[in-house]
C-alpha cells in the first residue's frame, strides 16, 4: 500500500512528521535506565524527591503491578469505599473492621463516617475506641476531651474514658504512673457505682493494687467475685475475672481453678487469651505470685522451620528422608507447635511443613520471591515429586507471602532475607500471643557454605537467645558439633523513616517550600546525632524522608525525634507528629530488587494516613526489629494501612518503647 | 544492516543494562509514542506526560520478556494506544475528542496516517544525505527553493526536479 502513495500523499505524510517530545519528558524516560541492574538506593530516592513526574510514573507502575511483594497473607480484595451510609451502617462497617483486627481501617472508616454524620456520638465513640486499641492513646485522649465525651452519662462512653485513662497509666513511669492508675481506678469505680458489674469492679481492683492501695483492691476484688459468681452461665470473661480477683486477693490455687474452667471457653480467640495473660501477669508481679499459675491459658507455641535442600551430593540425601521425617514427627509430638512460619524448598522445609500440617499446626509459608521462580530454583531441580509435595503444602497453608518483590535475580541474599522475615514474623506472632517461640531446623551442624542457608538461619535465630530444635540428617538426632561462628546475627538491612506533622506537609499539600517547619528544624537537629547511621535524607514539602543503615537505628531516631518535640515548649502539644517506617529489603550497594525500593519510597510518600502521635512500621521492619535483638522496642499489629481502593495495603505495627 | 536488526540490537543492548542504548531507544521511539498521544488521541498535556512515561516504564519492565526484539515499534504502538484509550475512558471521554478542524477524520485513519508517516520517516533514513536534506527543508521546514538552493549550493531551478526524484526514491525505499 505504501508503494502506491502519490507524490501529494507522500508530501502530506512528510509534513506530518512525528512530533518531538519535550526534552524534559524524554529525559525522564531516559532516567529509567539508572534503575536497572545495580541500583543506588540514594539515586532512586533523590530522583523521587526531585521530580514529581518521576513519582507519578513510579506510582503508575506500582499501582498496576500485581500485588505480590511485601504483602503478608493472601491478597486482599478491596471492597468499594462506602459513601452515603446511615449512621447505623457506618457503625457496623467500623465494627466489622474491629472484629477483623483491622484497627487502622476502623479509625479511617470512623473518620469518614463522621464527615457525613459529624455530631454522631456513637461514631465518635467507635473512632476514639479504635484509636485507643491501635495504641494511639494520646490522640484518643485528646479527641475524647475535644468531643466533650468526658461529661457523657452513657456507661459505654464512661468505660471508654476509663480504658484510655488505664492505657495512659500503663504507658507512664514513676509517680505519674501511680497518679494515672488511681485516676483510671476512680473512673472504673464510678462506673461500678452507677451500674454494678464485675468488669469495672475487677479493673478498679487491679488498678488499686498496682497503684499501691491493697485494701481498696481487696474490696473491689470481693465485689467482682460476687458479681461474676452470680452469672448463671459463666463466660470466658467472667471466669478470668474471677481468677484475677483471686490473684488480687493472693489466692493462686483458686485462681488456677477458675483459669482451668476458662481455658475451654475462649472460642479460639488467641488475642483475648494473650490480653488476659498480660493483665494477670501484672497482678502476679505485684503480688509476687509465680506466673506459672497462668499456664492454663498458655497460647500455642510459634515456630520457624528450615532445613537443608535435598541433594545426593549435598548435606541431606534422599536415603536419609524416612529417618528424618520420623524424627520430625517425634520432635513435634514431644514439643508441640501450634503455628509455624517458613519457606518451602525441596528437602528440610517441605518435610517440616508436612509434619506440621499432619500435627494440625497453622502453617504460614514465606517464599523469598516469585512462586514460579522459587519453584524453578528450589523445588523442581530436586525431582518432579517435590513439586507435587510443594503444591500440597501450599494448599494446606493458612497464608502464603513473598518476601521480595520480583524474581530470583541470581542473588542468594534474597533467600536469607526471606528466612529472616519469616523468623521476625514468628517473634512478632509469639509476642502478640504472649507465648514461646522456637526454631525447628534440619541441620547437620556444619558451617555455612554460601550467602544463605540453614546454618545462617540457625545462627540468626540463636543470636536472639531463643531455643532451637535441631535434627541432624545423618543421625536423626541433634548434631554433635555446631559449626556456628557465634558472631553473626541477622543481616541488617536499611530502613526508611518518614515523618510529618498535622498542619505541615500533609499529603496533597505543597510539594516544595523554602520554609522549614519547626518539625524539619527539630528533625535535622536529631539526625545530626545519628552520624553515619544516616544513609540518605531528604525533604518533600514539609515531610522528611531518611534512610538509615538499619531498622534499629531508624527506630531509635523515631523516638529521639518524639522526645525532642515533647521537650520543646513551643511545639509540645501543638504538633501532631506522624512517623512511619519501612524496611528496604535490598543491600545498599547492589540492589536486585528495584521495585522494593520504589515501593517503600512510594508508599511512604503517598499513603501517610496513620494516626498522629505514634510511630507505625511496616511488617518487614517490625520483623527486622524483633530479630535484631534490640530489646528496647516492641511492635504490635494494628491492621492494614488504609489506602485508596486497588492500592496495596501493607500490614502495619505500632512501634513502642518498652518501659525501662 | 536493516532497521529491524537495528531495533533488535538496540533492545538487546538495553537488556544488558546499557544506559546509552536506552537513551538511544527513547530518542528513536519517543517521537512515535508522543505523536500517537498528541496527534492520534488529542490527550491533554498532563495525560500525555503521564502516558508517555508509562509507556517507557512498561517497555523497561518488559525488556526481558519481549517476544520479538525487532517488533519493538509495533509493541510500543499497541501499548501507547491502549494507555491512551484507558485515559480517555477513565475520564469518560469519547475516544478521540472531536476537533473542529478534522472532525471528519476517523480515529483509525488518523492512527494509520501516523504509522505511515513514521514509515516515511524511517524510509528517509535510507536515502542519500542530500535527498534527506532537501525533503526535510522543503516539506518539514517549509523552506523556499531559493533558500534551499542557497543553503545547499544548488541552483534553485533544479530543486523541484530533485524533490521529485527524491520522492521517487523514497517511494522505492518504502516498498523495498
Amino acid at each position: 500500500m505504501s508503494g502506491d502513495l502519490s507524490d501529494e500523499q507522500l508530501a502530506e505524510l512528510l509534513r506530518e512528521a512525528p512530533l518531538i517530545p519535550p526534552p524534559a519528558l524524554a529525559g525522564r524516560a531516559k532516567e529509567l535506565a539508572r534503575g536497572r541492574g545495580a541500583v543506588d538506593v540514594r539515586r532512586v530516592l533523590e530522583l523521587l524527591d526531585a521530580d514529581p513526574d518521576f513519582r507519578t510514573m513510579v506510582a503508575a507502575r506500582l499501582d498496576r503491578a500485581q500485588p505480590r511483594g511485601l504483602v503478608i497473607g493472601p491478597p486482599l480484595t478491596e471492597p468499594p469505599r462506602p459513601v452515603g451510609l446511615s449512621e447505623t451502617e457506618w457503625l457496623e462497617s467500623v465494627r466489622r473492621q474491629e472484629r477483623r483486627g483491622e484497627l487502622l481501617e476502623a479509625v479511617d472508616l470512623a473518620d469518614r463516617g463522621l464527615e457525613e454524620h459529624p455530631s454522631s456520638l456513637w461514631l465518635r465513640h467507635r473512632g476514639v475506641l479504635s484509636l485507643a486499641r491501635a495504641g494511639a492513646t494520646d490522640r484518643a485522649a485528646r479527641l475524647f476531651e475535644q468531643f466533650g465525651m468526658a461529661i457523657s452519662e452513657e456507661p459505654e462512653i464512661a468505660a471508654l474514658g476509663a480504658r484510655i485513662a488505664k492505657d495512659l497509666a500503663l504507658g507512664a513511669r514513676g509517680e505519674a504512673r501511680r497518679r494515672l492508675m488511681l485516676d483510671a481506678r476512680d473512673r472504673y469505680a464510678a462506673i461500678h457505682l452507677e451500674r454494678p458489674d464485675y468488669y469495672p469492679a475487677i479493673n478498679a481492683a487491679t488498678l488499686s493494687l498496682v497503684a499501691g492501695e491493697p485494701s481498696a483492691a481487696e474490696r473491689y476484688a470481693r465485689e467482682a467475685l460476687s458479681l461474676a459468681a452470680a452469672e448463671v452461665t459463666p463466660s470466658y470473661y467472667s471466669l478470668v475475672s474471677v481468677a484475677e480477683a483471686h490473684l488480687v486477693l493472693g489466692e493462686p490455687e483458686a485462681a488456677v481453678s477458675a483459669l482451668d474452667a476458662a481455658r475451654s471457653r475462649h472460642g479460639g480467640d488467641l488475642s483475648a487469651l494473650a490480653t488476659t495473660r498480660r493483665q494477670l501477669r501484672m497482678v502476679c508481679r505485684t503480688r509476687e505470685i509465680d506466673d506459672r499459675v497462668l499456664e492454663a491459658l498458655a497460647g500455642p507455641r510459634v515456630a520457624h522451620f528450615c532445613g537443608h535442600l535435598i541433594s545426593e551430593a549435598g548435606r541431606f540425601r534422599s536415603d536419609q528422608e524416612q529417618r528424618v521425617a520420623a524424627a520430625m514427627r517425634a520432635a513435634l509430638a514431644a514439643d508441640p507447635v501450634g503455628i509455624a512460619y517458613g519457606s518451602l524448598a525441596a528437602g528440610g522445609d517441605i518435610l517440616w511443613a508436612e509434619a506440621l500440617l499432619e500435627a494440625g499446626a497453622e502453617l504460614h509459608i514465606v517464599l523469598p520471591f516469585d512462586r514460579e521462580a522459587f519453584l524453578a530454583s528450589s523445588v523442581v531441580p530436586c525431582g518432579p515429586e517435590w513439586e507435587a509435595r510443594f503444591e500440597s503444602c501450599l494448599t494446606g497453608a493458612a497464608t502464603v507471602s513473598y518476601a521480595a518483590y520480583g524474581g530470583y535475580a541470581d542473588d542468594d541474599a534474597l533467600f536469607r532475607y526471606g528466612a529472616q522475615l519469616a523468623m521476625g514474623q514468628v517473634l512478632l506472632r509469639a509476642r502478640h500471643l504472649d507465648t514461646d517461640a522456637v526454631q525447628l531446623a534440619l541441620w547437620d551442624g556444619r558451617e555455612a557454605m554460601g550467602a544463605a542457608g540453614t546454618t545462617l538461619d540457625v545462627e540468626a535465630w540463636r543470636a536472639t537467645g531463643r531455643r532451637s530444635v535441631v535434627i541432624d540428617p545423618n543421625t536423626g538426632h541433634p548434631p554433635r558439633a555446631a559449626g556456628l561462628s557465634g558472631a553473626a546475627g541477622a543481616h541488617e538491612l536499611p530502613a526508611m523513616l518518614v515523618a510529618d506533622a498535622s498542619g505541615f506537609g500533609l499529603p496533597g499539600g505543597p510539594e516544595s517550600s523554602p520554609v522549614r517547619s519547626p518539625l524539619i528544624v527539630a528533625f535535622e537537629a536529631v539526625l545530626d546525632s545519628f552520624g553515619e547511621q544516616v544513609v540518605h535524607q531528604s525533604r518533600f514539602g514539609q515531610t522528611m524522608y531518611v534512610v538509615f543503615a538499619s531498622a534499629a537505628a531508624a527506630a531509635r531516631c523515631a523516638f529521639a525525634l518524639q522526645e525532642r518535640l515533647a521537650s520543646d515548649t513551643m511545639m509540645a502539644g501543638e504538633l501532631q507528629l506522624r512517623i512511619r517506617g519501612h524496611l528496604i529489603p535490598v543491600d545498599m550497594e547492589t540492589a536486585p530488587d528495584v521495585e522494593s525500593i520504589l515501593l517503600a519510597a512510594h508508599e511512604a510518600r503517598t499513603q501517610l494516613r496513620t494516626p498522629p502521635t505514634e510511630v507505625y512500621v511496616s511488617e518487614p521492619m517490625a520483623a527486622a526489629l524483633e530479630l535484631s535483638g534490640e530489646r528496647r522496642f516492641a511492635c504490635d499489629y494494628v491492621g492494614h494501612l488504609p489506602s485508596a481502593p486497588g492500592r496495596r495495603r501493607p500490614r502495619m505495627h505500632r512501634l513502642s518503647e518498652r518501659l525501662r | 544492516m536493516t532497521e529491524a536488526l537495528d531495533d533488535a540490537a538496540l533492545v538487546a543492548r538495553c537488556r544488558r543494562g546499557d544506559e546509552a542504548a536506552w537513551t538511544d531507544l527513547v530518542d528513536r521511539f519517543g517521537p512515535y509514542v508522543y505523536t500517537i498521544l498528541v496527534r492520534g488521541y488529542r490527550l491533554g498535556a498532563v495525560d500525555v506526560e503521564d502516558a508517555f512515561q508509562e509507556v517507557f516504564v512498561r517497555l523497561y519492565a518488559q525488556l526481558d520478556r519481549l517476544r520479538d526484539d525487532s517488533a519493538v515499534r509495533p509493541w510500543l504502538g499497541q501499548v501507547t494506544r491502549r494507555l491512551a484509550l484507558d485515559r480517555l475512558q477513565a475520564e469518560a471521554r469519547e475516544p478521540v475528542a472531536a476537533a473542529e478542524d478534522d472532525a471528519w477524520v476517523d480515529p483509525v485513519d488518523r492512527l494509520s496516517r501516523i504509522e505511515l508517516s513514521i514509515d516515511v520517516r524511517d524510509a528517509m533514513r535510507g536515502l542519500s544525505d542530500i535527498c534527506q536534506e532537501i525533503l526535510q527543508r522543503f516539506f518539514i521546514r517549509d523552506e523556499s527553493y531559493v533558500t534551499i538552493g542557497g543553503a545547499l549550493g544548488i541552483p534553485s531551478g533544479t530543486i523541484a526536479s530533485r524533490i521529485s526524484r527524491c520522492l521517487d526514491r523514497l517511494r522505492d525505499a518504502m516498498t523495498a
